[in-house]
């Protein structure tokens, strides 16, 4: 028998930064934009996504002192985009991937990726009910692993070092107990407790800068999947 | 990356958005797919959370239909219409999709057809291999195979059940026969088709009840063929 080409308990979905154009500030309005990401975050507009001839797409803050540049799903409602309109919370054995490059290491500059519910105008580890995710805030060395569970947040250092202009490969993955795996580079560096079905979670990727200098990001990729809901 | 001998289509419902009744209208709506049949409109394609795109017919009259066709002849942005899928390049055809509730004189409809009709009846098409379901007729889903008008319809022998996913898929060999599976399990060979045969990849829905919204839910649909030879 030929082999499948469907899978019908799973499914996976990888987006290719810039494959269908840059993510601007609505993926509405231009019909030569990104329909699946946008970008949000404090001062971000269209003109802060670029492509790189090497290294994917970046994120460029603008300067002003916080602002931010965040690639997450398209808006509510919008209906355009499987990675907002299909439910990835953790129950399915959801999984989230990204690769992105970091850019200059200085300035307490923020960097984040992973699963959110929303994404705050200045990113604190522990304000959202749910979200579960890696961060870096330049001053303190390592990548940082969040786990918030209704309101209740868990931290873990992952010891992996964070270096300027670097690839990284982040990776978070639910097992049937719903508790998160989190990899960076293929090695396992935290697990959190179960986590709550049920629970709305966006994949996002966010540069933020904490001086008035403009910061950047590389995103190369991001891939989510998930079990079909059962019968 | 490439193979220059047969390559394959993969369409995850909704990652391009909905599927409109016209895929060149609405930007954000899918290009490849859109939905045709009586009754229908824009509003009866939905994203589901859990199971995909849910197609539902409307309630204006019996025989509301909602059928998820390639985009409409000239449109130019659908390889599922303006590639050939005749039988003789070992093509395939692979649905994964939801039953729900089973009520009056539903009707399921998942293959490959030349086109669709206002009523769907398992001999209309002159040239067809569809998995069919008709409630209060069939308990099993049915393979209606049509060669140039001559209609055979078998019973695959496999319970059609509620809220249950189903794995279809059809594989025409080398002699253009059609291979039907669901869920893996081969229920069915045709007779050899006709060579040449411009049918395309269709999953529909069809309500017996006028007063019955009639859901399907369609995850995902998939064709394979060898490219020509040189």
């Amino acid at each position: 028998m030929a082999e499948n080409m469907l899978d019908p308990h799973r499914f996976s979905r990888v987006w290719i930064a810039g494959q269908k154009g840059t993510p601007g500030a609505d993926s509405t309005a231009i019909a030569l934009e990104d329909h699946e990401f946008e970008i949000t975050g404090t001062a971000s507009s269209d003109d802060d996504v670029t492509y790189d001839d090497d290294h994917g797409l970046v994120l460029a803050t603008d300067g002003n002192g916080a602002d931010q540049v965040i690639v997450g799903p398209q808006t509510a409602g919008d209906d355009a985009s499987i990675f907002r309109e299909y439910s990835w919370s953790p129950e399915n054995e959801t999984e989230f991937e990204c690769v992105i490059r970091t850019g200059a290491w200085a300035n307490s500059v923020i960097f984040v990726a992973g699963w959110n519910l929303t994404m705050p105008a200045t990113w604190v580890a522990g304000d959202d009910n749910d979200r579960i995710c890696f961060y870096a805030v330049q001053g303190t060395a390592n990548w940082q692993c969040v786990v918030n569970i209704g309101g209740t947040d868990h931290l873990g250092n992952s010891g992996v070092i964070v270096v300027a202009s670097t690839v990284y490969h982040l990776a978070i993955r639910f097992d049937s107990d719903r508790r998160p795996s989190f990899y960076i580079n293929d090695r396992l560096v935290y697990v959190g407790p179960p986590c709550t079905a049920g629970t709305a979670l966006l994949p996002w990727v966010m540069v933020e800068e904490a001086t008035a200098a403009s910061k950047t990001l590389h995103v190369r990729s991001i891939a989510c999947a998930r079990n079909w809901g059962v019968n | 990356m490439l193979n220059p001998h047969r390559f394959s289509r993969v369409w995850q419902a909704g990652q391009k958005g909905l599927a409109g009744v016209d895929a060149t209208t609405a930007q954000n709506e899918d290009h490849e797919f859109e939905i045709i049949g009586e009754a229908v409109s824009d509003s009866d394609c939905v994203y589901d959370d859990d199971h995909g795109l849910v197609l539902s017919t409307s309630t204006a009259g019996d025989d509301d239909q909602c059928a998820l066709f390639p985009s409409t002849a000239g449109d130019d942005c659908s390889i599922f219409r303006e590639t050939n899928w005749g039988p003789e390049n070992e093509t395939e055809f692979e649905c994964v999709i939801r039953t729900e509730t089973l009520a009056d004189a539903d009707i399921y409809v998942f293959g490959l057809m030349l086109s669709w009709p206002a009523t769907y009846d398992s001999a209309v098409d002159a040239n067809q291999v569809v998995f069919s379901y008709l409630h209060g007729t069939d308990t099993t889903w049915q393979v209606d195979a049509n060669i140039a008008n001559v209609d055979v319809s078998a019973d695959s022998g496999v319970l059609v059940v509620a809220n249950t996913v189903y794995h279809f898929a059809i594989r025409f060999d080398k002699d253009l026969r059609a291979h039907c599976f669901i869920n893996d399990q081969e229920v069915f060979v045709s007779n050899p088709m006709i060579a040449g045969v411009a049918w395309m990849p269709i999953v529909a829905v069809e309500a017996g009840a006028g007063s019955e919204s009639m859901n399907l839910y369609v995850r995902s649909i998939a064709m394979a063929r060898n490219w020509g030879v040189n």
